[in-house]
Parts: C-alpha cells; sequence; structure tokens
C-alpha cells in the first residue's frame, strides 16, 4: 500500500439543536468518544482518533492504519474547498473542453 | 331594401349568439390555458427575472451597500462603510446567516469566503458602539484582507440585486471593476465553447436522423395500407418505451464488456474492447435513436399524401427516375422534412437525460452544465441566464427559419 500524500478527514458528532434527548445524545457521544470504542475504528481500517487507544487496537493490524502514517499524509481541508470548489470546477470544466 | 339585410333586432340577437358560442369555447379551453400558464409561461417568466433578480445579499447588508453607492470603487471605502459593515456583519453572526453573504461574495471573489466567515465569528461579541468607532481598524485586525480593494468591490457588484451579471459570466465575459466596461473574462471560458459544441451536435444528429429517417418513410409511405400500418407500429412502439429505458440499455449495447464489444471480440475482429461509452460518439448515437420517430412520423404522413401519379407523369415526360425524385418528390416532401428536422434540433439542443447518463465528460452538453448549477454549485442565477441564452439562440434559429422557408412550410401531416 502506498502511504505518500494520502488524504485523510475527520468526522464529526452532532446534535440537533431543539432535540428533545439532549442529555441521552451527550452521554451517547461520550461513550463513543471514549478510548476503549474507539480502538473499534481499526475494524473497519479506520484509524482511531485517541492517541490512548492504541493500546487497545490488534498489533498486526497497526501498521495497515492510516494513524500510523498521518504524516504522509494531507488534512482534507473543507474551508480550501469552500473557497475555490467552484472556480476549480470551473477550471475542470474548460480542461475538458479542449 | 333587399331582403338579405337583416333587421336592428336580428344583428343584435345574432352578435349576442355568437358571443354565446364564443364564451362556451373559451370555457372548454379554460382549464388548459391555466395549466399551460401554471406549467408553462409562469416557470419561463420566473426563470428570466431569475436571471436578472439576484437579491441575496441586498437582503442581507442594505445598509453597507445604501452607504457604498457613492463609492467608487478605485480606492479602499470611507471608514464610515467600513464601520457600518462591521455592524452588519455582526447582526448577520448572530443571525447565522453570514454564510450566505459567504457563498454569494465568494462567487464573484473566490476566497471570499473564509475571509467571511472567520471575521463574522470574530465579530459576534463585540460591542455595537465599538464597532461603529473603530469597526474598520477591527476588521483588518481579524483579516489582512479587508484592505484589497477586490474584495470591497466583489461585495459591491454581488450587492447590485438588479444586474447583467449573470449574462456577462454566461457569455465568458466580465465588467471591468474600475470602467464599467464590458471585457473578456480572465477566468476559465467555458460557456461559448459548450454552447458552440451543442449546436454543432444538435445539427449531426439532425442530419443522422435525416439520413436514417427519409428512405425508411419513403419505403413506408409507398407500402399498402395494411403492411404499412403494421411496420408503423414498430416506429411507434420503442417511441412509447421509457426514455430511461431506451437510453440504459445504450449502456448495456456499448460499454466496455458489452454486446457489441462482446460481438466484435467474439468473431475475432478486435483483440481489446473499444472504448465507446461516456464518449461523444455515445451521445450521438442514443440520441439519434431516440429522436428518430420525431422525423419519421411527419415524414411519414406527410408523403402519405404525396400522389404517386405526379412522379409518374414527370417520367411520363422523359425525366431520368432521380431527375423527379429532387423535382418533384423532394419539394413535395419538404414540409414534413422541416417539421421534423426543427422538431429534432431544437429537442437535441436542449437535451439532458441521454447526455447525463450515456455522455461521460466527453459528450457533455449546455444542459448539463445548467442542470450542475441548479443541483450542485446551487447558482440559480447563472442557471437562469444560461436557460434564457439558450432560449433567445432557439427563438433566433427558428425566426431565421420563418424568414427563409416560412412557417406555412411547415406541415405535420
Amino acid at each position: 500500500m502506498v502511504w505518500d500524500s494520502h488524504v485523510y478527514d475527520l468526522d464529526v458528532w452532532a446534535i440537533v439543536k431543539g432535540s428533545k434527548n439532549k442529555a441521552l445524545g451527550l452521554e451517547f457521544i461520550t461513550h463513543a468518544t471514549k478510548s476503549k470504542p474507539l480502538a473499534g475504528m481499526a475494524d473497519v481500517a479506520y484509524g482511531p482518533t485517541r492517541k490512548s487507544s492504541a493500546v487497545y487496537v490488534d498489533p498486526s493490524v497497526v501498521p495497515n492504519l492510516p494513524t500510523s502514517h498521518i504524516e504522509k499524509g494531507i488534512k482534507a481541508d473543507g474551508i480550501f474547498w469552500a473557497d475555490f470548489g467552484e472556480s476549480l470546477g470551473e477550471k475542470f470544466n474548460e480542461w475538458l473542453l479542449r | 331594401m333587399s331582403s338579405t339585410l337583416l333587421s336592428v333586432e336580428d344583428r343584435r340577437a345574432a352578435r349576442s349568439e355568437l358571443r354565446r358560442r364564443k364564451t362556451i369555447a373559451l370555457l372548454f379551453v379554460l382549464p388548459l390555458l391555466v395549466f399551460l400558464f401554471f406549467a408553462f409561461v409562469a416557470p419561463i417568466a420566473s426563470m428570466l427575472f431569475r436571471s436578472v433578480y439576484q437579491p441575496v445579499v441586498s437582503d442581507l447588508i442594505p445598509d453597507t451597500l445604501d452607504l457604498m453607492e457613492d463609492w467608487t470603487g478605485a480606492d479602499l471605502p470611507s471608514s464610515e462603510i467600513m464601520n457600518r459593515f462591521a455592524i452588519d456583519l455582526k447582526r448577520l453572526a448572530n443571525d447565522r446567516t453570514s454564510g450566505r453573504l459567504a457563498g454569494e461574495v465568494n462567487r464573484a471573489l473566490p476566497g471570499a469566503s473564509s475571509v467571511i466567515q472567520s471575521t463574522a465569528r470574530r465579530l459576534r461579541n463585540v460591542d455595537d458602539a465599538d464597532l461603529a468607532q473603530n469597526g474598520a481598524a477591527t476588521l483588518l485586525q481579524a483579516n489582512k484582507r479587508w484592505g484589497d480593494v477586490d474584495l470591497w468591490q466583489s461585495i459591491q457588484r454581488t450587492g447590485q440585486a438588479y444586474s447583467f451579471n449573470q449574462y456577462l459570466t454566461a457569455l465568458d465575459l466580465q465588467q471591468n471593476p474600475i470602467d464599467g466596461s464590458v471585457e473578456v473574462r480572465d477566468g476559465p471560458k467555458i460557456y461559448i465553447d459548450l454552447y458552440t459544441k451543442t449546436l454543432r451536435l444538435a445539427l449531426v444528429i439532425t442530419l443522422l436522423t435525416i439520413i436514417l429517417g427519409y428512405p425508411l418513410s419513403y419505403f413506408l409511405a409507398g407500402l399498402p395500407d395494411r403492411s404499412a400500418n403494421l411496420l408503423i407500429v414498430f416506429v411507434l412502439l420503442p417511441f412509447w418505451t421509457s426514455l430511461l429505458v431506451r437510453t440504459t440499455s445504450w449502456i448495456a449495447l456499448l460499454q466496455t464488456n458489452g454486446v457489441v464489444n462482446s460481438v466484435l471480440m467474439g468473431i475475432g475482429l478486435t483483440n481489446e474492447p473499444f472504448e465507446m461509452l461516456y464518449t461523444e460518439f455515445s451521445t450521438v448515437v442514443a440520441m439519434t435513436h431516440i429522436l428518430l420517430p420525431f422525423m419519421i412520423l411527419p415524414l411519414y404522413s406527410v408523403m402519405r399524401g404525396i400522389d404517386p401519379s405526379y412522379s409518374q407523369a414527370a417520367m411520363s415526360m422523359g425525366a431520368r427516375p432521380i431527375q423527379a425524385f429532387l423535382k418533384i418528390y423532394l419539394p413535395m416532401s419538404l414540409p414534413g422534412l422541416s417539421a421534423g428536422a426543427l422538431l429534432v434540433f431544437i429537442i437535441s439542443v436542449g437535451y439532458y437525460i441521454t447526455p447525463a447518463l450515456v455522455g461521460g465528460t466527453e459528450g457533455q452538453m449546455i444542459s448539463n452544465l445548467i442542470a450542475f448549477h441548479m443541483q450542485q454549485s446551487n447558482n440559480w442565477g447563472l442557471a437562469a441566464a444560461l436557460g434564457s441564452i439558450l432560449l433567445a439562440v432557439i427563438l433566433l434559429l427558428y425566426w431565421t427559419y420563418d424568414r427563409f422557408v416560412g412557417a406555412k412550410g411547415l406541415s405535420l401531416g
């Protein structure tokens, strides 16, 4: 597997404003972001987002996880795409039409 | 006095009877007129209106834009304007609508979105009175780019509710911010090329349908009634089949391991499959197939009404068959040919589904880009301008046709 210049992104948990079960939602998020549950992300070939989860992950899969190669990659930047998504799309269309 | 003239009462009675009949006729047509109004006239009018009216920014920051009216655009705006903008931006930030301002201005100046959003976040808790005094300084402190003239020019430009800016973009032009003259756009120029490509493809498709449809209609028109009726069903049945089914069946035929490629490789004509799908070729082929009935049916109807004795008379007077065809038969079939060609051309200029499904990136037409602006980049003003220009091109073509051939020369049978 080639890891040079890989692009990684982060997900977030969100609670909708005005939700009736806000306390339950907060409880779930607290649980889901603990070290041990996060270690389960390795089951789907994602890297856990806590360094403290590393002890719970099976050592044989660690080299294949993105978190072991973070320094070779770049983080997908939502702000860049919000700024330049449309204009770059236009440039791409221009290139396609040639 | 002649007894054929009506007396006054008779004339009045006749007029009221005529009025009554006209009213009844109108009532019959009224549901259709209402439907046409809501489904045809109103959407087109709304689209035309949207292409010149974009009130998003002018609704969000009206006070700033009022003050900006006297600003020339050459240098940075005065601190009064910048203070007012800072207050407006703080209000937007607290209303959570600063993102809409950021999106609109970003279209005019890519990169402006992050500047506006990050500044808006910082202004949320600053005191109003403080901003009225030092708004300009606060802005510059939040982000250096508030010192760039082009950012303020973009805000002023997007703040015009009524403007032709979208038409300028749709024609690859732009307005010089300082002297207001119209010049060629200094960014990507895609729209004129795309319009030309669309018209070229439509022309190719029209010619192909003529080449394929004319001989077939000629043959069908010459058949006796029973066989003609049976064979015309073979033309109509695919016509009645769903459009999506016909388009996706072309995908199954033309794909890399599809029917055509498997046959060619099976009989040994080629070792590697041809790339036929997701190209201009597949768009033209699929659209020709789908639009063929539009050419065949008017042609068939008109040809059915051509009396064969005219061609026979010409040949009996010594004309060779080709001469008889060119001088007698072809001009008589011209109304149907014109109707079919115009129909196929106008439909294929605006066609969306088939290029979207089988065209890939090579076979894109202007309709695909209009759909992109409607659905993905959410720039309805630009999509409306592109659609209006397309409408104008079609109307111009029809007017040219009418001028040179005459609309009376059209016959759908």
